[in-house]
């Protein structure tokens, strides 16, 4: 339903976003990922209209918002926004603010439904700036969804929120779009974010798309070091190791192919059982325990690992280890 | 939308101009005695008077912008220079009127009849009667003597009387000798220059310097004052024409002339015979203390007061002539 | 080119609708006039060369002594004033508050001609010094006199500006800071150089400028007082040699005087930006001991005493003196003429920054918000400048249609506009950074008309600094005079016009009253912007 064909976009001497082509199905629930000036928000903004693209296409719904001699202006286009900072009109209480868009006022029983699966019935009649981020971040999104729009953007979404409002947020969130079969795309720094909430999943960087897919399989088998590293900490073992092992990439820069191996995919390697697996047989190097968690340095040769378990035998730097996968 | 509505107001005014047999008079004269004469055309002719009061010059400046879609019928001014230069501009149109040149000495009025003088001011000499003596003053030239170092005010030379003054100058006593005579004066002067012509005298009256050079309807303004701080300065002083030997004392008028564009021509000559008439002359001299079109007729107490004298009979038109001349002559004399 | 072309087709083929073409149609009108001086500035006419020899350097001295004069006075009194007023508790602050901002109603030259026979004072010194001292030394010392007093003249009525900007800056910011110091133990007068002025600085240059601007734009006062300013000059070439090129070649050493203010001013302001956040807690006022007070209070009251106590009880004392019927019809149609056309202007100029605002806002229109840097010019440059414009332009319009677009109210109102939309811009233009982009473009997603989002959201948004705006505008149309003085309608007259009319015949007594009339008109809304001014955000 969504199509963008080669778009550029840049400011001043910057590109920001490249020969961009990215294409997504009705009903999707899409993330973005992408460090902090990789384009996500640009993309965003060119899909709604605030922003022209320098060159390419955008299709929506199979209409050409955006071309060479077309430029639909975001007052037409079927696709709301909800802004990083919500945008919430400040003068307007927030059911004003839900029923401020085009078309609200014919939708009132779905909009009151929404208002109830998002659980705000109660800040109705209070001003934005009377409420917690997490209820503004809600009705935002109902306001963005009262027009009854075909696609929604979200931007960072949940990076105003606390962890806690931001899981349970985002399963609504997610139970929301898909009751409504709206076609979504969020853009987010935070994968965790990204895996909770979306179906799909295209990460890109410097404006380019680096790799897309379902989440799981790209935290499985991350194209590249910084899309492994997008999902948190990670050891990168040489592809020697694990012959005949399926998620590997090729590293152009240590020119081998490698594997990304999880802080907390490993265990304590067990004598008893025989196994064909590889094992790793090092020297603690440090020990931190962070909440729950044990953090060890292990240095095997010429490789550092970086490894946590939750429930440790007695364990002290300077000690020889071997270690397994799970 | 925003430009449309303009134009329409802007067409709407200019119709109404054109339609009514009003006329439509630009005028320095910011005077009481103009209210009472411009009331008493209307009465007498039934023809409607409006009027834009301004500088002449802007109001020249305006003709001109407004070229021939200008909605005056007439243009008057406090001096001839300035009609000189509004003819100069192509602003105005001669007209042929027995009864103006009847009226207007030939003096004061254009050789192709474009403008006429409607009434007369002498720039003069007040002294203070207990500081000077009537047999040390003579001429305008004189005052550059250095016997009157220190005693001397005049209005600064942006005024177009000072002008006009020195136009006159350059025309008898040619360049050179003007610009001596503006350093030689300037050096004499008792203060910077500021003020009106009013203020000069005052300045008299008070002490701070033995003479200045005003125009009279000034003295007869403040004679004839409401305040009686006013009246109590013109009783100080007193009048002196100066170059009554020779070339007479500097005359100016303040003149009316029929606009380039006008619509209502017939009208507008009216108007202009209509300030040239005898009744009406007084009312210039009554009212404003100027003097009429025959200064040496005049019949006013006030002038009769300060005596009879003999006016410059060079052409009016020349101080228009040379008035860029005369600024500059006074810039490079450093009178402010 | 490519890089041209792309900036275009972004900017404006693609951008272009209804809004955004009004928008730069509107600011092209109107800065037109302003456009046709710039245009003029490079002719070179034969008298240049006797003015740049003869003239400049005294226009451009003695014009720089009033503006560093009054500049350094005004702050000096608009400062102290604020800091009083806002950080100590003496007898009567609350009516000194606002007594304060009344010079603000009285026009440079009404204040200058109520002091017309000032001078006169010290004639009893002059005779005695000139034959004491010699002529030479009194004229110098008259001279000097006259200096100090157009730049006493001139601060005592213009300080306004400098006092509203500094005590709102010193009640948004420094009263934090003042806390801060105060916990910290700083003496107050080393909290008032070290934290306070830097703090406030950019508000106090915010002031001086517009402070500046106005003593640039004076004609009729220094004319009285014999001192010879670059606009004085500018009058002397148009009209003394009919040279409108020399004239507009002086006007650009008067612009490029407030151009390097407003450079200085924008320099400034970048390294503190307002911050209108906190500074909800009012502040805890300082104590002072009574000998302290006296001094306090006599501070405050001398400027108003001189700039609006005086003027006024002198004006009122010529009325009572004079013979003038206050139910007069020609009074009492020029009141009104007066009232209507300032309100009427202000309304259409006030619609129109909030017009142009919005638009420059709502669809984030980089063109617009390239020219609207240029509006500010309008307010720069003297009144009579705009109105060589005004004249210009439409003589161009009258070759091109044969159309005159002056000598009626709409051509009235059109020059008021070109002078006066940079005052409406400003508050109007800051309270919409407030509200931020991503407000308007909420709305532009929601699939909602662009006016809606102007009638719902916008408007009621900027509801305070549009009646700001609007008072400003009022006050500014009433007091206005070269325009209207040049441009007007037959048989049409302004207080302002009115007055000057009977300034230029002497008629003192007479004056009063329409001069008075003036004052009272804006009265009431110099007390709303107070009171306005005084709340917070």
């Amino acid at each position: 339903m969504l199509k963008t064909k080669a778009l550029n976009k840049t400011y001043g001497n910057q590109n920001v976003l490249t020969d961009f082509n990215m294409s997504i199905n009705s009903g999707d629930i899409v993330s973005v990922v992408g460090s902090s000036g990789s384009g996500k928000t640009t993309l965003l903004r060119l899909i709604s209209g605030l922003e022209k693209p320098d060159s390419g296409q955008i299709i929506l719904n199979n209409e050409i918002v955006n071309s060479e001699n077309t430029f639909i202006i975001p007052e037409d286009r079927d696709c709301s926004l909800v802004f990083q900072d919500y945008a919430l009109f400040p003068n307007m209480s927030m059911r004003q603010n839900i029923y401020f868009g085009k078309n609200s006022d014919n939708n009132r029983e779905k909009i009151e439904q929404l208002i109830q699966l998002t659980k705000i019935e109660t800040i109705m009649d209070k001003f934005p700036h009377e409420c917690s981020g997490g209820e503004q971040q809600r009705v935002a999104l109902v306001r963005s969804l009262a027009i009854d729009p075909s696609l929604i953007l979200m931007d960072e979404p949940f990076s105003n929120l606390d962890a806690n409002l931001k899981s349970s947020l985002g399963s609504i969130v997610q139970k929301l779009l898909k009751k409504l079969k709206t076609t979504a795309i969020i853009v987010t720094h935070d994968v965790i974010d990204a895996m909770v909430i979306s179906d799909r999943m295209i990460v890109i960087d410097e404006g380019e798309i680096i790799q897309e897919g379902i989440p799981n399989e790209i935290y499985h088998n991350p194209k590249s070091k910084k899309i492994a590293l997008l999902f948190g900490e990670t050891n990168f073992i040489p592809l020697k190791f694990f012959p005949g092992a399926k998620n590997h990439f090729f590293d152009l820069k240590s020119n081998e192919s490698l594997i990304s191996i999880r802080p907390n995919q490993f265990r304590i390697f067990d004598e008893d059982t025989i196994s064909m697996e590889a094992v790793f047989n090092g020297k603690i190097k440090s020990i931190k325990k962070i909440a729950s968690e044990y953090r060890l340095e292990l240095i095997c040769d010429d490789l550092t690992l970086n490894i946590s378990f939750r429930n440790p035998k007695k364990l002290s730097v300077g000690e020889k280890l071997k270690v397994s996968l799970l | 939308m925003l430009f449309k509505t303009v134009n329409k107001l802007i067409i709407l005014v200019c119709i109404t101009c054109f339609v009514m047999a009003d006329i439509n008079v630009y005028t320095h004269r910011h005077y009481d005695s103009d209210k009472i004469l411009f009331k008493r055309f209307t009465d007498i002719t039934g023809i409607k008077v409006n009027v834009i009061k301004g500088s002449a010059d802007q109001l020249i400046q305006r003709l001109k912008s407004e070229g021939k879609n200008s909605p005056a019928d007439i243009l008057l001014t406090v001096d001839a220079g300035r009609l000189v230069k509004a003819k100069e501009l192509g602003l105005l149109q001669s007209v042929s009127s027995t009864k103006l040149l009847k009226n207007v000495p030939e003096i004061m009025r254009d050789n192709e009849n474009q403008w006429f003088g409607l009434s007369v001011r002498a720039r003069v000499i007040v002294y203070a009667k207990d500081k000077v003596k009537e047999n040390e003053l003579s001429t305008y030239e004189d005052l550059a003597d250095p016997k009157w170092k220190g005693r001397i005010v005049v209005r600064s030379s942006n005024n177009i009387y000072n002008q006009s003054l020195m136009a006159s100058l350059i025309e008898s006593n040619g360049s050179e000798n003007a610009l001596k005579w503006a350093k030689a004066i300037r050096n004499n002067m008792a203060r910077k220059p500021r003020g009106n012509d009013r203020d000069q005298a005052r300045a008299v009256a008070s002490g701070v310097a033995d003479l200045a050079i005003i125009n009279t309807y000034y003295l007869g303004l403040l004679a004839n004052s409401s305040d009686k701080n006013d009246r109590k300065v013109a009783k100080k002083l007193k009048v002196f024409f100066p170059n009554q030997n020779g070339r007479g004392t500097h005359i100016n008028v303040s003149g009316g002339a029929v606009t380039a564009s006008s619509k209502n021509k017939g009208e507008a000559i009216r108007f202009l015979e209509f300030l040239t008439e005898n009744e009406n002359q007084k009312i210039f001299s009554e009212s404003n203390y100027e003097y009429p079109l025959d200064y040496w007729n005049t019949k006013a107490k006030v002038h009769k007061k300060w005596g009879k004298f003999k006016g410059d009979s060079i052409h009016l038109s020349i101080l228009g002539n040379n008035n860029a001349d005369a600024v500059k002559i006074f810039d490079l004399a450093g009178w402010e | 080119m490519n890089k041209i072309y792309k900036y275009l087709k972004n900017e404006f083929f693609f951008g272009i609708n209804t809004w955004n073409f009004l928008s730069i149609l509107a600011f092209l009108f109107i800065f037109l006039p302003i456009f046709l001086i710039i245009y003029n500035f490079n002719i070179e006419s034969e008298n240049w060369s006797h003015i740049k020899e003869n003239l400049l350097f005294g226009y451009v001295s003695s014009t720089l002594y009033l503006v560093i004069g009054v500049g350094l006075m005004s702050t000096a009194i608009g400062v102290g004033c604020a800091w009083f007023v806002t950080c100590y508790d003496f007898y009567g602050r609350k009516y000194i508050e606002w007594i304060l901002i009344l010079p603000m109603t009285i026009p440079t030259y009404i204040a200058a001609y109520s002091y017309y026979d000032i001078l006169e004072i010290f004639n009893p010194f002059f005779n005695w010094s000139r034959n004491n001292l010699g002529l030479e030394k009194t004229i110098f010392v008259e001279n000097t006199l006259i200096y100090l007093i157009v730049i006493f003249l001139f601060s005592f009525v213009l300080y306004p500006y400098v006092y509203l900007s500094s005590k709102a800056s010193l009640l948004v910011q420094g009263s934090r800071a003042i806390e801060a110091a105060n916990t910290l133990g700083i003496p107050t007068n080393k909290l008032l150089w070290k934290v306070i002025i830097p703090i406030i600085r950019p508000a106090v240059i915010a002031g001086t400028s517009l402070v500046i601007m106005e003593t640039l734009n004076d004609y009729a006062a220094v004319e009285y007082f014999g001192i010879s300013t670059l606009t004085i000059g500018i009058f002397r070439s148009w009209f003394g040699m009919y040279d409108m090129e020399s004239a507009l070649r002086l006007s650009s050493f008067l612009i490029t005087f407030v151009f390097l203010i407003l450079v200085f001013e924008k320099f400034n302001r970048k390294g503190a930006k307002y911050d209108n956040k906190g500074g909800n807690n009012f502040l805890k006022r300082i104590d002072i001991k009574r000998g302290q007070q006296s001094f306090v209070i006599l501070f405050c009251l001398t400027p108003f005493l001189f700039g609006f106590f005086i003027p006024v009880a002198r004006l009122l004392t010529w009325m009572m003196r004079s013979d003038v019927n206050l139910i007069d019809l020609d009074l009492v149609m020029t009141a009104f003429n007066t009232v209507s056309i300032s309100l009427i202007s202000s309304f259409i100029i006030v619609s129109l920054a909030f017009f142009m605002n919005f638009t420059k806002n709502y669809f984030n229109n980089n063109a617009i918000k390239k020219v609207s840097q240029l509006v500010i010019l309008g307010y720069a440059m003297p009144g009579a400048i705009i109105a060589i414009g005004v004249l210009k332009l439409n003589s161009s319009v009258n070759d091109l249609f044969s159309l005159i677009i002056i000598g009626s109210i709409s051509g009235l109102i059109f020059s008021y506009a070109v002078r006066f939309l940079a005052i409406a811009w400003q508050p109007i233009e800051s309270s919409m950074e407030k509200l931020g982009t991503n407000t308007n473009q909420a709305s532009r997603v929601l699939n909602v008309k662009p006016i809606k989002s102007m009638v719902r959201i916008n408007f009621p948004f900027l509801k305070k600094p549009l009646l700001i705006a609007s008072l400003i505008v009022f006050i500014d149309v009433s007091k206005e005079l070269p325009l209207t003085l040049i441009l007007r309608p037959f048989n049409f007259d302004t207080l302002a016009t009115f007055t000057y009319d009977l300034i230029s015949q002497a008629q003192f007594f007479q004056s009063s009253v329409p001069s008075l009339l003036i004052i009272f008109i804006s009265l009431p809304a110099i007390l709303v912007i107070n009171k306005q001014a005084g709340k917070k955000v």
